[in-house]
């Protein structure tokens, strides 16, 4: 079966100037542009955001602490720099310890691979392998230009946004149940 | 205050609420069956910034008139509203919503572009806080118009049908016939629509052939006036206005 779907993209956003990237998600978009404009539809339109990066997937390593730990990674043949020797290249390095909150960047690395960064970045930052990891080829992010944060951030400031508790439907429907 | 600007102004405004909501409705019913999810969120996120604009421009109408808003947009007819043409027709492909979209959204840069220097200061100030959201809804549109100009035959061929079919109402922007709408011109208040015709017909003209796209020939055979509707405006205020019609006298 053919896959109609467009190429897939990961997220990151920095929510101000003093934030580290966080990752949001993933979208489907044909190229770069539309990606950092279906980032912001999706994942930015209310919080606050002062950049938004965008990588295609195939750039991204996600890992978790179990398949850190099985070490599955020490086998892959680009670990160690594959047959052509690649020259290292920068590597952001993101991990959350537990389910919540978003994955955050801990750091940069240089690597010849995204399992390499993510062994560097443990050994180097002497963080324990628990929880969730990931692995951006620097080179492969693209950013919103400085000049379209403007447009694409500052309506999102002006704007609150309500949460459902905000909405008492369940008491309301329960008043007007109890009506004679 | 001048009683007669005042009411000309209100006219003006009503026309601008108009337009908006019913633009935002009809790129409302995208929602669900847009070409992929993330346009989806997109395009409801325009639609519903449409429809903030309206709310905008509604609260200056009241100010102004002392109407209240709700009854305006939900009791009421179609012989009483004062939109464009082009925003009620049915939403069509994805590429007439797209093209209708950019079409008006050519225009609104332009238009906000011309209130910022207006001597009323709560229209100059409204003009800021919209323009910023309307330049983002520009680009978006205009990324998709490339694409779809440039892209495969069939998408080629359906936004130049989209072209050709909205091109002659797009004028009707620029039309009011109001011979008093030099008085709102002279004081300062609201921009000569002659001006901002030039300015956004280069505009469109020049970016259309970017995207490979011809603009037709064919031009509007008569100004159409803001109480001319076609049969589409009824069926979609019956749709919008059928909940707040079910409970007049509900509190929201």
């Amino acid at each position: 079966m053919t896959d109609t779907q467009w190429r897939r993209f990961e997220v990151f956003v920095q929510t101000s100037e003093e934030a580290q990237l966080e990752y949001a998600g993933s979208v489907h978009a044909a190229d770069f542009e539309i990606a950092l404009m279906n980032g912001r539809d999706v994942f930015v339109r209310r919080p606050r955001c002062r950049r938004l990066f965008v990588v295609p997937s195939e750039d991204v390593l996600f890992r978790t602490s179990e398949e850190l730990l099985s070490n599955g990674d020490r086998h892959q043949p680009d670990l160690h720099g594959g047959p052509g020797d690649e020259l290292p290249s920068p590597y952001l390095v993101f991990s959350k310890a537990g389910h919540r909150g978003p994955l955050k960047c801990a750091g940069q690395v240089e690597a010849t691979s995204g399992p390499q960064a993510l062994e560097i970045a443990i050994e180097r930052l002497g963080i324990d392998r628990s929880g969730f990891w990931a692995a951006v080829a620097e080179n492969a992010m693209i950013g919103n230009e400085f000049a379209d944060a403007e447009s694409m951030f500052t309506p999102a400031e002006a704007k609150s946004y309500r949460l459902h508790s905000d909405f008492p439907v369940n008491k309301l429907m329960r008043e007007q149940k109890e009506k004679p | 205050m001048n009683p007669q600007w005042e009411e000309l102004l209100a006219e003006k405004l009503q026309g601008m609420v108009d337009d908006e909501l019913i633009l935002g409705h009809r790129d409302s019913e995208w929602t669900g069956h847009a070409p992929i999810l993330e346009e989806d969120i997109a395009f409801a996120n325009i639609a519903q910034d449409e429809m903030g604009h309206a709310v905008m421009w509604l609260e200056l109408l009241g100010q102004l008139s002392g109407r209240d808003p709700d009854r305006l947009v939900f009791f009421r007819d179609a012989g009483d509203y004062r939109n464009i043409q082009m925003v009620e027709l049915p939403k069509g492909d994805w590429a007439f919503s797209m093209v209708r979209q950019y079409l008006f959204d050519a225009w609104e840069t332009v238009h906000l572009g011309a209130l910022l220097k207006s001597s009323f200061q709560p229209l100059r100030q409204a003009a800021q806080k919209i323009i910023k959201e309307e330049s983002y809804h520009r680009r978006h549109t205009e990324a998709w118009m490339r694409r779809l100009g440039l892209g495969t035959e069939e998408s080629h061929a359906r936004s130049q049908q989209a072209v050709n079919q909205l091109w002659p109402y797009a004028f009707q922007l620029f039309e009011s016939g109001d011979r008093r709408d030099r008085i709102l011109v002279e004081e300062g208040i609201f921009p000569d629509q002659m001006g901002l015709k030039e300015n956004w017909r280069g505009q469109v003209i020049a970016f259309f052939a970017n995207c490979g796209l011809e603009i037709p020939k064919s031009r509007p055979e008569a100004p159409i006036d803001r109480r001319e509707h076609t049969e589409h405006l009824a069926p979609l205020l019956s749709e919008l206005q059928k909940v707040a019609r079910l409970d007049p006298l509900a509190a929201w």
